[in-house]
């Protein structure tokens, strides 16, 4: 099945990875707003987590409200209500040392109430940054496996995509166990991103004045391509406050 | 923003960052989430408009691999075209040096015969993966250079509200009838607490805060039972929201109004 996703999401744009994971998040939180949220299990994990990170939490929110999504929170806020009560204040411990850092760097004293701060700390990942993971790991060994495929493979449609992130091509590297792999990967993103470099260059060219009457051609959008190549896709959640 | 304002009462000293703080206490949701995404807004304005050439910043970002995910996003904005175009440009030829420094084969082959035999005899293997891919990653000391700027002054106005939370004219009252600290911003400053008296006063205002809005979420949890529905919406209305905001920080235009919505 990731091997068709991948070729679909190939044909469109950003990295296909980036894009399949999102797409696998979306149905993760409808599954857990519409399926899960009386779970016990996974209300344990999402308190052991201390909520869901930002990025999920708020796309867990993001087609409005729902009571599921009001019970979650209300639970794991419970939970933090508690170790708020049973909180002691706990000095930095006293040493020479910890003197000396905090005269030497005033901006940042030594930590005190380590405690506490564990306890309000998550005790377990984000469950559905681990979904995302599992997913993220399942496609790229599908695409690896898809490039070592003469025949059926998908050098011609990762060719003509905008190529993996960086953050997925360093994952997909590290999978590569052979040279052919490695060579398609490698070959492939760099003529991905060396098309992307002359389009910023054109870019550049064209805020000149002497050429800025020129019509915009294919470089257009390829700053946001750039952003996300080497800092991932944008997070568009709609519900923020 | 940390110089004095100069206001002097009962031998305190007031800095910029107070007022900052205080007024953020006004406005809706975690005044330190509104504080940062405010610093992040104008460092990423000061390093477009007047950092883009500066051998320094050009450097730190080639060490950084780029900004991270939110601040990349944030460059796109009105005008900056060229300014991105210039910095994404320079990060992403550094890469493809490191890539052909990482893939070029060695002048002189140092590797063992028996790995040389196997190459002729069978497939050969890939090269070091781990070597490029570690090119690849952000260099030593390479962090995103707003996030650097922002956890300055996350530090600072957390210490800042720390101060200003006992003894007088201070922030208490201002800190309980707020959103207060969202969960993250609490972990950061509970261990910047120095006495019993200021830990004491965070998270008695924190828990005050908190209780508030656990009693909100009862009331939107009440509000859906059939027998309820019909009920109006208070100022619950929007608790599902401020809980999300609450547990996890947001990351919202540090000027834009609230509005309250019905689930």
């Amino acid at each position: 099945m990731s091997y068709y996703d991948l070729r679909d999401a190939m044909a469109q744009s950003g990295c296909p990875v980036c894009r399949l994971k999102d797409d696998a998040v979306r149905r993760h939180l409808d599954g857990l707003l519409w399926e899960s949220v009386n779970d016990s299990g996974v209300r344990h994990d999402i308190r052991e987590a201390r909520g869901l990170c930002q990025q999920h939490a708020w796309q867990l929110v993001e087609g409005g409200s729902s009571l599921g999504a009001v019970i979650i929170m209300r639970d794991v806020m419970q939970t933090v209500l508690r170790i708020l009560d049973a909180a002691r204040f706990q000095p930095p411990p006293p040493s020479l040392r910890r003197r000396a850092r905090e005269m030497l760097t005033p901006g940042n004293p030594a930590p005190a109430n380590t405690e506490l701060v564990a306890q309000l700390g998550p005790q377990a990942r984000c469950p559905v940054c681990l979904h995302a993971e599992t997913t993220e790991r399942v496609l790229i060994t599908t695409l690896i496996e898809a490039l070592r495929d003469q025949e059926d493979g998908l050098l011609a449609d990762y060719r003509a995509s905008d190529g993996l992130c960086l953050q997925h091509l360093r994952q997909a590297l590290s999978l590569a166990q052979t040279s052919s792999v490695f060579d398609a990967l490698i070959g492939v993103q760099r003529d991905i991103w060396q098309r992307t470099l002359q389009q910023l260059s054109e870019i550049i060219r064209k805020e000149d004045y002497r050429f800025r009457d020129e019509p915009r051609g294919e470089e257009t959008g390829a700053s946001r391509r750039a952003i996300a190549a080497l800092s991932g896709p944008q997070i568009v959640t709609t519900r923020q406050p | 923003m940390t110089t004095e304002r100069g206001s002097r009462r009962r031998g305190t000293t007031r800095h910029s960052s107070y007022y900052d703080l205080r007024d953020a206490l006004a406005m809706r949701g975690c005044p330190l989430c509104r504080l940062i995404a405010r610093v992040s807004e104008r460092h990423l304005d000061f390093l477009l408009w007047e950092r883009v050439m500066d051998p320094d910043l050009r450097r730190e970002l080639r060490q950084s691999r780029g900004f991270c995910r939110e601040h990349g996003w944030a460059l796109v904005r009105p005008g900056a075209s060229l300014a991105v175009a210039i910095l994404m440009q320079d990060v992403l030829q550094d890469i493809m040096q490191s890539l052909d420094a990482a893939t070029r084969p060695p002048a002189v082959d140092t590797r063992g015969r028996l790995v040389r035999l196997r190459e002729t005899i069978g497939t050969p293997p890939p090269p070091e993966t781990a070597e490029i891919s570690a090119s690849l990653e952000p260099r030593a000391d390479g962090v995103c250079p707003v996030c650097a700027q922002c956890h300055t002054m996350e530090a600072i106005y957390l210490d800042v509200l720390l101060e200003h939370l006992t003894g007088p004219d201070n922030l208490y009252d201002a800190y309980v009838s707020s959103d207060g600290l969202c969960l993250p911003h609490l972990r950061r400053a509970v261990p910047r607490a120095r006495s019993q008296a200021a830990l004491g006063a965070l998270l008695q205002a924190q828990r005050s805060v908190w209780e508030r809005l656990s009693r909100h979420l009862c009331e939107v949890i009440r509000k859906n039972d059939y027998r309820f529905q019909d009920e109006p919406w208070g100022e619950e209305a929007d608790a599902w929201v401020r809980s999300v905001a609450a547990l996890v920080g947001q990351s919202f235009d540090a000027n834009q109004p609230r509005r309250a919505t019905t689930p």
